[in-house]
């Protein structure tokens, strides 16, 4: 027995590698055992574990790297979404317009503002077109929502326009369905007055005005806005109505010139 | 308390190994640090160590490596190295350093042959220059490390 044992302890290398190898192939041959896959599970929750504070440290070590690409990406991605938004809008306008043109049966043309508020006296618009495509002082200009101004000064191939948002600007509307007719003229923030309406009409909020046709410059029944209020005038027959102008004066970027009344 | 010791060593060889290797890599090949440090245990304390750290340490590995195509490979092929390289410790007093050296650099070659001649037996019928490149890629870069640590720690002073 002493005997073995010695034996043992002076080849303790061989044994041990002889075991080793015996331990070796028995895994690799017992591999699908399902009790070794419990205990592989068990190793790769304690493996994850110890790799966590890596994946952590990897984490913040590009976290730098990520914002600033991100950044980029961000702004990169803002600047398309303006572009395609701006695209959307001003496709959609360009449909108004072009629907607008199909129905009205007034002759028009069409026209871009490529300046606005030129003179100071006046609020104005400039359009792209002039004398040569048969424009004149004194036509209307309109756009699908409404009325919003009139030639006043006329070039070759430019055009002024004076504003309805101007305080000298003077139009003759006539609102529907009462049929009372007025003055209209600008008072702020796409809000202007009628005046001189009969106080007996019976006009109510959200009735439409349309010019009246009364006069040379406008055809009748071009849209011009909503009443968006109305008001007894003290001590007078007549009453005050708000209306409320469709058109947006910032972002208007294309008009028609009605060139022909009839 | 020994075995604390190396159970220490195992740990701590296995996190360098799973932490850095990532780092080091080169496309596909990865340098062994666990076989890199079984090699100077195997040499410095003898076949049982060495025998029995290669084990666990490869034991470790394919535990945590979730594959299950070559379970107890890893063991295997650290266990044969971690015996072999046992028999130089103390030939470096018999052996001059040119022949000490090629035994340890011939034992890693051996044991990366063996390992690429399981994983990549496919790969050895059908393109065997690309086994032959990917034995010798993962054998060489291995050693480079291993090279690189002659300059601190010579193996051929332990």
């Amino acid at each position: 027995m002493r005997n073995l044992l010695l034996f043992l302890i002076k080849n303790k290398d061989h044994f041990v590698f002889a075991f080793a190898l015996f331990f070796s192939f028995a895994l690799l041959f017992n591999r699908n055992n399902d009790e070794m896959s419990v205990i592989r599970g068990f190793s790769s929750d304690f493996v994850s574990f110890l790799s966590t504070p890596l994946v952590k440290i990897k984490s913040l070590a590009i976290v730098n790297e990520e914002n600033q690409y991100l950044r980029e990406k961000n702004l990169q991605l803002n600047l398309q979404l303006e572009s395609i938004l701006y695209a959307a809008d001003e496709n959609k306008n360009l449909r108004d317009l072009l629907d607008f043109k199909r129905e009205t049966r007034l002759k028009i043309i069409p026209a871009s503002i490529i300046n606005k508020g030129i003179q100071t006296n006046v609020k104005s618009l400039t359009l792209d077109v002039g004398a040569s495509n048969n424009i004149m002082p004194n036509q209307a200009v309109l756009t699908p929502d409404g009325v919003i101004g009139k030639t006043v000064l006329v070039g070759e191939k430019s055009s002024i326009v004076q504003s309805i948002s101007d305080n000298n600007f003077r139009l003759s509307v006539r609102i529907m369905p009462s049929g009372a007719v007025g003055i209209l003229r600008w008072s702020q923030d796409n809000i202007c007055r009628v005046y001189e309406v009969q106080k007996n009409v019976d006009i109510n909020i959200g009735d439409r005005v349309i010019t009246s046709g009364f006069s040379k410059i406008y055809p009748e029944k071009l849209p011009v806005g909503i009443v968006s209020g109305v008001y007894d005038e003290r001590g007078s027959y007549q009453k005050v109505v708000n209306v409320k102008i469709q058109n947006d004066f910032e972002s208007i970027q294309n008009v028609f010139v009605v060139i022909e009344n009839k | 308390m020994i075995v604390f010791k190396y159970i220490i060593i195992i740990f701590v060889t296995f996190l360098f190994q799973s932490w850095t290797s990532e780092f080091f890599s080169l496309g596909t090949i990865d340098p062994d640090f666990c076989l890199i440090v079984l090699l100077y245990i195997s040499i410095r304390n003898g076949g049982t160590v060495g025998t029995l750290f290669g084990f666990f340490i490869g034991l470790f590995i394919d535990l945590s490596s979730g594959t299950n195509q070559f379970f107890g490979l890893t063991p295997l092929v650290y266990t044969i190295t971690g015996y072999f390289s046992a028999f130089l410790k103390g030939q470096n007093e018999k052996l001059n350093k040119l022949y000490f050296s090629s035994l340890w650099i011939f034992i890693i070659l051996c044991q990366f042959l063996i390992f690429s001649l399981i994983v990549y037996q496919q790969l050895l019928v059908e393109e065997p220059a690309q086994f032959l490149i990917k034995w010798l890629a993962t054998s060489l870069y291995t050693l480079v490390f291993l090279g690189i640590l002659q300059i601190m720690i010579p193996i051929y002073k332990l």
